[in-house]
């Protein structure tokens, strides 16, 4: 392993990052795009965000620091520096799209409600729903969020049960599920589902603003849950992203460093159902 | 009618008279009357007591009897007024001093646009540890949640807790710009500017909350 940020490992182009990335036996899930099939197009960014210029990045990191403001302290809010929840595990499932969507819901919901437990979302139901068991893109799970919300967890009435695709498609299910959509995102709506994305420019802004966010990585075949933008040492940034693997990094958490920073595919959330 | 004028005038006269001193015939008790030499003996001390006691006591009688007259002849005047069709002129009541009332719940609502980009300082006091740690602390929990939230603008609220939910009913059309902070004390709503430092922030909360 190359490195750490606050013990959280770093994933860059070291040798020793291909242990973390590709631990055995844990699924992925992202659909890696076939350019032949759908040619880049030009990119048009989510209108209107105020953007963070570079410049401002060290000063608003040094205040997140000090008073202890970011998402990142925000999930690891927990007793003597521990989560605020248990992160979601795919456990196998090529499912990763739809649960970095889910880890955004869940931190959006714990930002707004401190001290509250979110409730734990089934991004599983999300891919068996759309019969999307294959793989997929964040910008699916996301739209899914958008029209219909995400299942929750569990074996009650109007949940979904955990790691299965065998749940139950009911009128309670439906109406749990508006309780979890995603009411306002930055999204480039005008593209298909496989090619919305955002700037690392846009990205960043969205991390100082505690704005978390889906990403799909296609050089991982994975998409995870981007957090914030941090700083390992003087000029050099990564992104702080949570992970749907059991056990893995620091409580889900991982850098992402230098070429294997850049998302091919992202939004983020910015406002869910309250 | 010019007959109650005239009862009317005679009882202003009444009254304006008793508006001066009212005459006390007890006399001053003279100074006891003591050799230079020589100092007052008990008896002497003992029935000086005696007798300003009973001079006190014929007072407070006197007073009695004075303001239970007072208050006869002010109650004919009323009546007086009253019977032609007179307001009787207004008693000035002593303004009382507003006591500080219990904090019995306070709660606490961020309100932010999501679409706008938030100043370094401002997500520091919104999203800050100390500002989260003294409102998780101190504000009235509902249903094994803190009393506090950070909303957005566009937000129904629709999943809260209901005191949450009308407090956010009550206070959302009034909201003129983002991010300010709402803060309810005994179900009483201000909206505020958003304080510029986290220390700012708890400063404010501890006043409306009567925290010292």
């Amino acid at each position: 392993m190359a490195d750490f940020y606050k013990g959280i490992p770093i994933i860059d182009d070291e040798p020793g990052a291909r242990d973390l990335m590709y631990p055995p036996g844990v699924g992925r899930g992202l659909v890696p795009r076939d350019y032949e099939l759908d040619p880049p197009e030009m990119f048009a960014p989510p209108d209107q965000m105020q953007l963070i210029p570079a410049s401002e990045w060290d000063a608003r990191f040094d205040e997140q620091e000090a008073t202890q403001s970011s998402l990142e302290h925000l999930y690891l809010s927990g007793p003597n520096g521990t989560p605020a929840f248990e992160h979601l595990d795919q456990n196998g499932f090529p499912d990763c799209w739809a649960y970095s969507t889910g880890h955004a819901i869940m931190l959006d919901r714990l930002k707004r409600s401190p001290g509250v437990v979110p409730v734990r979302l089934n991004p599983t139901a999300v891919a068996t729903m759309l019969r999307q068991t294959n793989g997929g893109w964040c910008g699916l799970s996301a739209k899914f969020a958008r029209e219909h919300g995400f299942p929750e967890e569990g074996t009650g009435p109007g949940q979904w049960p955990k790691l299965s695709r065998r749940g139950q498609d009911t009128p309670e299910l439906r109406a749990a599920m508006a309780r979890n959509r995603v009411e306002e995102d930055w999204t480039d709506l005008t593209r298909p589902v496989h090619s919305q994305n955002l700037t690392e420019a846009q990205s960043a802004t969205c991390s100082f603003n505690n704005i978390p966010g889906p990403e799909d990585f296609n050089h991982w075949a994975h998409s995870v849950c981007r957090i914030r933008h941090v700083r390992i040492e003087r000029g050099s940034w990564g992104k702080l992203i949570l992970n749907s693997w059991k056990g893995w990094g620091r409580f889900g958490l991982g850098v992402l460093r230098g070429s294997k920073m850049p998302c091919d595919g992202g939004l983020a959330i910015r406002r869910t159902t309250t | 009618m010019r007959r109650g004028v005239l009862v009317l005038v005679c009882l202003w006269a009444s009254v304006a008279g008793m508006a001066g001193p009212v005459p006390c015939e007890v006399q001053a008790a003279d100074p006891p009357k003591v050799a230079a030499a020589e100092p007052a003996t008990i008896d002497q001390l003992m029935r000086q007591l005696a007798d300003l006691r009973a001079q006190k006591a014929e007072i407070e009688k006197r007073e009695k009897a004075t303001l239970a007259e007072l208050k006869e002849r002010l109650q004919l005047l009323r009546d007086l007024l009253k019977d032609l069709d007179l307001e009787p002129l207004p008693t000035p009541k002593p303004t009382p001093t507003p006591k500080p009332q219990p904090v019995t719940s306070f709660r606490v609502l961020f309100v932010v646009e999501s679409a706008e980009t938030l100043t370094a300082a401002q997500s520091g006091v919104i999203y800050g540890r100390a500002v989260s740690d003294y409102l998780t602390a101190r504000t009235t929990p509902e249903g094994g949640k803190p009393g506090w939230r950070r909303l957005e603008k566009d937000d129904t609220a629709e999943s809260e807790t209901p005191t949450i939910k009308a407090l956010w009913a009550s206070v959302r059309p009034q909201l003129t710009a983002t991010p300010c902070v709402v803060i309810e004390v005994n179900g009483k709503a201000t909206i505020d500017v958003l304080p510029a430092t986290p220390e700012a922030a708890i400063k404010l909360f501890k006043q409306y909350a009567g925290d010292k």
